[in-house]
């Protein structure tokens, strides 16, 4: 009786610490999202006009009660859509401004450039490298530039999305 | 003594006139011009003539020459001149045949609204203050060939189908991802290449035909 009553604490004391470190997880997360359109040419199929949406994400992690080293980061997305198949020819390289900046701190990007893969879907994550826990506000900003192949098409824009977040 | 100086300055006036007027109408980039030759070099060819038989798709003569002449405009804009052979031209239309042609085996479907989300889409682009002023010409220009205004080139039929087209592929894609076809070792590039190589013995080129274009 007692080996059982033990189990069901034990069982107790697990799910509810998985519990609140889910909920710490997913209430450390504050994101902002941008999408734009952007521009184009296709040759193809006589010549048109064409357009892709471009998504720039930027979230940062940090606990309820302040910056925990270990969730203290900025994670960086850019994706784009319509961007399969007869885009894939135009498919180039997608450049973030880098240096990012953070509270007035930059952040180093990682890597500055990367081609965009067959499913249009980018992600970087960036380390703040700055001590996250200093309170204060920050702004972070960030843009997704896209410039489609020059040898197969034409277009391309950039896509910044900014956002202020409040460490108290 | 007034009336000739007023005279001597309005004429200078109108000859200034005269002269910049053209320069300011006429596109800074050729784009008009370029879309002037194509059109004689396409009357030049018979729309029918076959260049490429697939299994289940052809490529005519003036898809060929209105791609190749599509690209080169493209490269000279960036300042490059065209390397791509005629071969390669070839196997840029015959992939996008290629994905056309699976997509109709693999029953995908495009409905109207999802052409029209896609057309609506392109418009706002279009319609965006950043917009380049090349884009901006090209877009006056593909109306202006199909009759109609910038604003009416978005619901073109023959535009619609080049949209249904992309949203097609795009959907085809869509579905080998769900389906776990594609995935991180086994990408899109991949597949186009197995595809090509898949079909390369079912391609008939015509040589003869393909070496006027040189």
């Amino acid at each position: 009786m007692k080996s059982k009553f033990t189990i069901l604490i034990c069982f107790v004391l697990i799910f509810t610490f998985f519990v609140s470190s889910t909920q710490l997880v997913t209430a450390a997360r504050k994101e902002n999202e941008k999408t734009g359109l952007i521009a184009m040419y296709n040759p193809s199929g006589g010549g048109f006009l064409a357009s892709i949406a471009l998504k720039v994400e930027t979230s940062i992690y940090y606990t309820p009660t302040g910056f925990n080293p270990d969730y203290n980061f900025v994670e960086f997305v850019v994706q784009t859509s319509t961007l399969k198949g007869s885009f894939a020819q135009c498919g180039g390289t997608m450049n973030t401004i880098s240096p990012l900046k953070m509270g007035g701190t930059e952040i180093t990007l990682r890597p500055d450039t990367f081609l965009i893969p067959d499913d249009g879907y980018a992600r970087d994550i960036l380390k703040s490298t700055r001590d996250g826990r200093q309170k204060g506000t920050y702004t972070i900003e960030s843009s997704g530039q896209f410039y489609p192949n020059p040898s197969t098409c034409m277009g391309g824009g950039r896509v910044t999305s900014t956002f202020t977040f409040y460490n108290y | 003594m007034k009336t000739k100086k007023i005279i001597i300055l309005f004429s200078g006036l109108f000859f200034l006139l005269v002269i910049l007027a053209p320069m300011a109408l006429a596109d800074d980039f050729g784009i008009g011009n370029f879309f002037s030759e194509k059109e004689q070099k396409l009357e030049g060819v018979n729309s029918s003539d076959v260049l490429v038989k697939g299994e289940n798709f052809t490529i005519t003569q003036e898809e060929f020459v209105d791609h190749k002449e599509n690209l080169k405009m493209i490269y000279e804009l960036n300042d490059i001149s065209l390397d791509v052979s005629n071969e390669e031209v070839i196997d840029q239309i015959v992939e996008n045949k290629l994905l056309l042609k699976v997509s109709d085996e693999q029953g995908i479907e495009v409905t109207k609204n999802d052409v029209q989300e896609y057309a609506l889409q392109t418009r706002k682009a279009f319609e965006e203050e950043n917009i380049s002023k090349e884009l901006k010409q090209i877009h006056l220009e593909l109306a202006k060939q199909l009759n109609v205004s910038p604003e009416e080139y978005f619901t073109h039929p023959d535009v619609l189908k080049q949209y249904e087209d992309v949203v097609k592929i795009n959907k085809l894609v869509d579905h080998m991802e769900l389906e776990g076809t594609l995935n991180d070792k086994y990408s899109l590039s991949d597949f186009v290449h197995d595809l090509k190589v898949e079909n390369k013995d079912t391609l008939n080129i015509n040589k003869q035909a393909l070496e006027q274009f040189e």
